[in-house]
């Protein structure tokens, strides 16, 4: 794949190149300032945009707004944002602006190997990917009207492989399960917990993440 | 800072004017028995004379004296009570000039020798009545005027305009006689000249009144408009005379009004005086009333006390401190206004204190006086009460500084690991990961990858310990996404109820962070399977943070719950805790945080 690295720092864009160069994809520009990104992209014309969240002026969640800023002009762009720390508010602002092709990973993750490749397979096939780590924080909260205990173990899986992103194939695949097992799961987890169906893998993660935040 | 002086008429500013340099002491006793005596001689002679040669209604002779008496009288207890006043030299002056003038008005037999000494000086005299009463309404109640103010300019052309029409008029009828028609034209140009001056003068009574502030209005009210009143009458009488009887003045009106205008006269400076010298009374037996009140309350109640003795409600009292500032009673830093609306009497040399107050006080000066020294004992308690507040909000300052200071350098801390030593180790991760897949032999491989997860180990204990100095999402995000993974991670049940989405203080938000994260902790400790509410609610400039749950209880400061260091940072910052655990019936922690 050809991908475009975002990071103001020098040690993170090298060390990301070298990264994803060893797992055989072609970095083919580097951009250290958010102001070059648009352009970048424009004339590189890339398969998917690694950014890191930080840059500056704050040096806090300016990522985001690159991501968004990016989708705007081409929709239909592949967008990874990494970040130093797990937030589960980061994660549901970016899939705000639409979920396909959307990732949020926290930089260590990527460090084991192929997580980096995987992600970005799954993100160009359409699909999302949420940090598991940033996940596993909601869902072990507990909470007082706790509706996750309705959740028999098996549906919880379920429910957080949805909010990391997986398509019902990728829940089968993971948890060894026929798709249809995993259908009638799906559709259990929003009856107990009053989502509103949506069939649609992208637009259901925001819908799960953000039952998890609110409880 | 020198104590405001008095302030003088026809001057509106008067603060770079000093106290009068002559101070004339009281007159001796030998000296006013001499005046006294003189002056109620002169009353005899005057009515002795009266009766003898006066052809009008005795009334007239009564009251014409009687208002010399006054004259006299209040001239002389004006210059025993208030001898750096010159308005009691004014006032006996006139007062002799108006009996000496009386006179004047008699019939006397044409030819007997007094008589001419008492034509040729009873014009002058007459006149110089006007001029003596101007000097006095302008001049009240120093005495005094500026050389270059409108008043004095009038009043000094008063004074030339007797001396030229008593040359003029001894000319005129030396050389044409009394009932010519020049000695007339002479008499009606006067008369004029004189109405002239008296319409300016009532301008410029007017003119002071409209200037005068507040305070001193109410005080000067009575003989400004006596003494406007009678100048009006003056000019009613003058021209009526003018008007009716071409110039000889002999006209029933005319007498009433000269009557009504001197009573008038009267009111407005010796009634006038007289009623200052009551009020200056009652002022300092309301010193005394000071002394009783100060002595049942405490230092707080000095400055309303004086305020409300010295009639001044903007009286305020400030003490130096050793570093060249002023506080005032709460402890405060006190700016001093620089400008004429209020005036500053130090107190004490060095001073150990200052006086600000409504520079119309300054008139009072005795009055001000007699009050500071009823108050000495409680101004100097208030002066301690005051020093102790400044350097108690001194040290509060210094402990908030010092709380902010740090609070600052662990934000910088975690900053430094974020941005150094973390993405240090990110970077040689990615570089181990690119050389795993170069490495051939699957040994070699396995060992990089275990490089790896002592990595990845080493990069989550960093984070950890830097979300310990200061976690990066209170410092990028604020409070409440801060709070929700904080009791999302802890391992009790929690409900937060957060409503500020807003950036705070940082150290407010650290503060608010900690207090709720130590309070947890509390719970996990010692209340492990208890639940939870944390709410933070922020309203009219305080931050309140309430962490209350359903266990065992019994937690107090001591008891190593690190309630007390909680209550030291809540301190710091300027807040409060308060902490109900009876055992038995859970724990509930209050926080409140100054918070604008």
């Amino acid at each position: 794949m050809r991908v475009i690295i975002v990071d103001d720092s020098i040690i993170a864009r090298e060390g990301l190149r070298r990264l994803i160069e060893a797992e055989g994809h072609q970095v083919i520009e580097v951009v250290g300032r958010p102001e070059h990104v648009q352009r970048a992209v424009a004339t590189g014309r890339p398969d998917a945009v690694i950014l890191d969240i930080r840059m500056p002026p704050t040096y806090t969640d300016e990522g985001i707004q690159v991501a968004v800023d990016l989708r705007a002009v081409s929709p239909d762009l592949t967008i990874l944002v990494l970040s130093q720390y797990a937030t589960p508010e980061y994660a549901t602002r970016l899939l705000e602006s639409g979920a396909a092709g959307l990732g949020y990973l926290l930089k260590d993750r990527i460090l084991e190997p192929l997580q980096l490749s995987e992600a970005l397979r799954r993100l160009v096939d359409g699909g999302t990917v949420v940090d598991p780590d940033v996940v596993g924080e909601l869902i072990l909260s507990r909470h007082g009207h706790d509706s996750l205990g309705e959740l028999s173990p098996r549906e919880r899986e379920v429910l957080r492989l949805m909010a990391e992103g997986l398509s019902d194939r990728g829940i089968a695949d993971a948890m060894f399960i026929s798709l249809n097992t995993v259908g009638t799961h799906i559709q259990h987890i929003f009856r107990k917990l009053g989502l509103p169906g949506s069939a649609d893998s992208n637009r259901r993660v925001l819908a799960v993440l953000a039952f998890l935040q609110q409880r | 800072m020198i104590p405001k002086p008095i302030c003088c008429p026809g001057e509106r500013r008067c603060d770079d004017e000093p106290m009068p340099a002559r101070r004339r002491s009281a007159p001796g006793a030998h000296r006013l028995v001499l005046v006294t005596v003189l002056g109620c001689g002169l009353v005899i002679f005057v009515v002795w004379l009266g009766l003898a040669y006066d052809r009008r209604p005795r009334p007239l002779l009564a009251s014409d004296v009687a208002i010399g008496a006054c004259f006299v009288g209040a001239g002389i207890a004006a210059w025993r009570l208030r001898p750096r006043s010159r308005i009691g030299v004014l006032m006996l002056a006139l007062g002799i000039d108006m009996l000496l003038a009386t006179p004047y008005g008699f019939s006397f037999r044409a030819g007997a020798p007094a008589v001419t000494v008492i034509d040729v000086l009873g014009e002058p005299l007459y006149w110089l009545q006007f001029a003596l009463a101007g000097h006095l309404f302008l001049s009240y109640p120093t005495g005094s005027l500026r050389w270059t103010s409108p008043e004095a300019r009038l009043v000094a052309a008063c004074y030339a305009l007797v001396g030229v029409t008593t040359v003029a008029g001894a000319a005129v009828r030396g050389f044409r006689g009394a009932a010519s028609r020049p000695a007339e034209q002479l008499n009606i140009l006067v008369m004029s000249a004189w109405i002239g001056f008296a319409l300016m003068a009532v301008l410029l009574l007017a003119r002071r009144f409209h200037r005068s502030p507040a305070r001193r209005r109410r005080q000067e009210i009575l003989p400004l408009a006596a003494a406007g009143s009678a100048v009006l009458l003056f000019v009613a009488v003058f021209v009526t005379t003018l008007a009716i009887a071409g110039g000889s003045g002999d006209h029933s009106t005319a007498v009433v009004l000269h009557t009504w205008m001197a009573w008038t006269g009267v009111i407005a400076v010796p009634v006038a005086f007289l009623l200052g010298l009551l009020r200056e009374r009652l002022a300092f037996a309301a010193v005394g009333d000071l002394v009783r009140r100060l002595e049942s309350v405490g230092p707080d109640a000095v400055e309303s006390a004086l305020a409300q003795t010295l009639d001044d409600p903007s009286l305020r009292v400030a003490f130096p401190t050793d570093e060249g500032g002023l506080v005032d009673l709460a402890g405060q830093p006190f700016e001093p206004s620089e400008d004429a609306r209020s005036a500053h009497l130090p107190l004490g040399d060095p001073p150990h204190a200052v006086l600000i107050h409504d520079p119309a006080l300054s008139h009072d000066l005795e009055l001000l006086r007699a009050a500071v020294a009823a108050a000495a004992l409680a101004l100097d308690n208030a002066r301690l009460y005051a020093l102790v507040r400044a350097q108690l909000a001194e040290a509060m300052a210094s402990r908030q500084r010092i709380a902010r200071t740090a609070d600052a350098e662990r934000q910088r801390l975690e900053r430094d690991l974020h941005d150094g030593a973390q993405q240090r180790l990110l970077g040689i991760g990615f570089m181990l990961g690119a050389l795993r897949t170069r490495l051939q032999a699957s040994a070699d491989q396995e060992m990089v990858a275990d490089l790896e997860a002592e990595l990845r180990a080493a990069i989550g204990e960093l984070r950890a310990f830097a979300q310990g100095i200061r976690p990066a999402v209170l410092t990028d995000q604020g409070l409440a996404p801060a709070l929700a993974s904080l009791t999302r991670q802890t391992g009790v049940g929690v409900d937060l109820h957060i409503s500020t989405r807003y950036r705070l203080d940082p150290i407010v938000e650290a503060t608010a962070y900690y207090v709720v994260r130590e309070a947890l902790q509390n719970v996990e400790r010692h209340a492990h399977d208890a639940r939870a509410t944390v709410s933070v609610s922020h309203r009219r400039g305080r931050l309140t943070i309430e962490v209350a749950d359903d266990g065992p209880g019994g937690a107090t400061m001591d008891n190593g719950t690190g309630l007390r260091s909680l209550a030291d940072r809540v301190g710091a910052v300027g807040g409060q805790v308060q902490i109900a655990s009876p055992v038995g019936g859970g724990t509930r922690v209050v926080a409140e945080l100054p918070c604008t």
